[in-house]
């Protein structure tokens, strides 16, 4: 499942710098001239983009996590093979914004042992159950879906490396945004028990995509620094609109409902209703709709969603036991016992 | 539907990480040549234990994603470059080639041009800025010791020769297309039936 560093993106607004070089770093932005990793910047920026990529980084690996427990389950060979590749997409996209974050000074052992004792964050719409392969249809769809619509505006970016690596990610991107949409799609025109299923999942997920794209700005966000220097190109609420605008109507032509739910704590649905303030407002040509539960958005962050603790201890498990693998790659032969 | 046993009863840890840091791999350039003819362009870059590993990764990595005919690798620290991300040495050793890389303006890709004859990196420099004539007007210039770069042989595999398109978002449109008209048609039917077929009779 793919994540984006949106939400991550926390800069400290006490710039003390010269303000000279301040404002240079700033025309250079304003010039639309792409930062490297050698220029002079701001540590705020610094510090800034290292933990808009290292989040995203981390979003990748545990986001692949719940989808690789499908692999085995997948319901063909051609759904295997693409949820496979997906798997391996997800990963690699780690590794290279890994590699980003590591050249804005963290190594990447001390990024992988802070995710899995959480001193550092990942997405949280990986906090949710996929207990059918429902979920991973209406996640490929929904939350990858999301996660093209944020990408393709970080892609626009000021921090060179970030930017071209959001553009490679993004090409992959389309292909599991695809895949997904194929999966809905089988799903919704399938059987009475298919199309319960898809919708069942639908519930499930609706709720964390809107959520996707982190809390309300605030009111003057596109003064502040994160959209100043243009870590992010556009606000939270102008990304959940335009998700909406694109998902909403697509969902209800699949026949598909969108209600508002309650959930209990392993995230399972307890009871729904009918979105009753869905609608299309013909004026603004925006689809306006029941704000989610953001109440539980902030309890999922604080480490309080249905699967924190199982990410978490997964991930760990995953370290712990591939100990000896990176062991033997980076000491080699040295490492091997003597011949007999 | 439950997951694997072991994966499902996971224990939530309290204590210590039990393994010690193993220390970080080592961070590799990778370019790649898109066609025959083509100039080698800097692709971008990996992180891998050795030279062999570091190939086997940008096959699976940046092969896959943009088919290219030959592929690079060699580590970043052997980079000796006009920006200080990447100092020169002035060490002599033996007179040995270097290949050179230009990037013409700021947040363009690196491409190779010439190879030149120097026996350190610093005298490489010199001598690529002296004989390539676009150098001085080049934004950044690196020159890298041949005997590191990792190479595809001519004619090795790079693409699997598999059906791939699973992993491609052209793989899926044409079934996505169909799939959608046919749940619109039975839309329609389904709207003919309740409101149409009900008025009539």
């Amino acid at each position: 499942m793919s994540g984006s560093g949106n939400v991550g993106v926390h800069v400290d607004h006490n710039i003390t710098e010269d303000p000279e070089k301040l404002a240079a770093f700033q025309q250079k932005i304003d010039d639309g001239v792409l930062i490297e990793v050698d220029d002079w910047m701001p540590e705020a920026y610094r510090t800034g983009m290292l933990k808009m990529a290292e989040h995203h980084a981390n979003s990748e690996i545990v986001g692949a996590l719940p989808e690789g427990e499908w692999i085995t389950r997948a319901p063909s060979l051609r759904r295997k093979l693409a949820l496979t590749a997906k798997v391996q997409d997800e990963v690699g996209h780690g590794q290279m914004l890994y590699r980003v974050s590591q050249d804005l000074g963290k190594t990447r052992d001390d990024m992988l042992r802070d995710l899995i004792t959480g001193k550092t964050k990942y997405h949280n719409v990986f906090n949710y159950p996929a207990p059918t392969w429902g979920d991973i249809a209406m996640i490929q769809w929904l939350i990858d879906g999301a996660a093209i619509l944020n990408q393709g505006t970080l892609a626009d970016g000021a921090f060179g490396p970030y930017v071209r690596t959001m553009k490679r990610i993004n090409m992959e991107e389309a292909f599991h945004f695809k895949s997904g949409e194929d999966m809905v799609l089988t799903l919704m025109g399938g059987t009475k028990k298919q199309r319960e299923m898809g919708q069942e999942a639908f519930d499930r997920w609706w709720g964390p995509s809107l959520m996707f794209f982190g809390p309300h700005d605030k009111p003057n966000a596109e003064q502040l620094p994160p959209m100043r220097w243009r870590m992010k190109t556009v606000t939270n609420d102008g990304l959940r609109q335009r998700f909406i605008n694109r998902f909403a109507p697509a969902a209800l032509a699949l026949g598909l409902k969108i209600h508002v739910v309650e959930k209990d704590e392993r995230g399972m649905v307890v009871s729904k209703k009918p979105d009753e303030k869905l609608r299309l407002n013909e004026e603004t040509g925006n689809w306006e709709f029941t704000e989610p539960d953001w109440e539980e958005f902030f309890r999922v962050i604080r480490g309080h969603g249905p699967c924190n603790k199982q990410r978490i201890a997964l991930r760990r498990f995953s370290y712990e036991q591939g100990h000896w693998v990176r062991n033997a790659i980076l000491q080699g032969s040295k490492n091997l016992p003597p011949a007999a | 539907m439950p997951t694997s046993k072991i994966r499902q009863d996971l224990p939530i840890p309290t204590d210590d990480l039990s393994v010690p840091v193993t220390g970080d791999l080592t961070a590799y350039a990778i370019c790649t040549r898109r066609n025959a003819g083509e100039p080698m362009i800097l692709a971008g870059y990996l992180d891998a234990p050795d030279d062999q590993m570091a190939m086997i990764f940008a096959k699976e990595h940046y092969g896959q994603d943009q088919e290219c005919v030959e592929i690079w690798a060699f580590p970043s620290r052997v980079i000796a470059g006009t920006h200080a991300d990447h100092p020169t040495s002035n060490e002599a050793g033996e007179c040995r080639s270097f290949q050179t890389f230009l990037q013409k303006e700021r947040g363009e890709v690196h491409v190779a041009d010439t190879k030149v004859q120097a026996n350190c990196s610093e005298a490489a420099l010199e001598q690529a800025k002296q004989s390539i004539p676009d150098a001085a007007a080049c934004h950044n210039l690196w020159v890298v010791d041949w005997k590191k770069i990792t190479a595809t042989r001519e004619g090795e595999m790079i693409w699997r020769t598999t059906d791939q398109t699973y992993r491609l978002a052209r793989g899926y449109s044409k079934d996505v297309r169909r799939k959608w008209e046919a749940i619109r048609a039975a839309q329609e039917v389904d709207e003919y039936q309740s409101e149409d077929l009900q008025n009539t009779f």
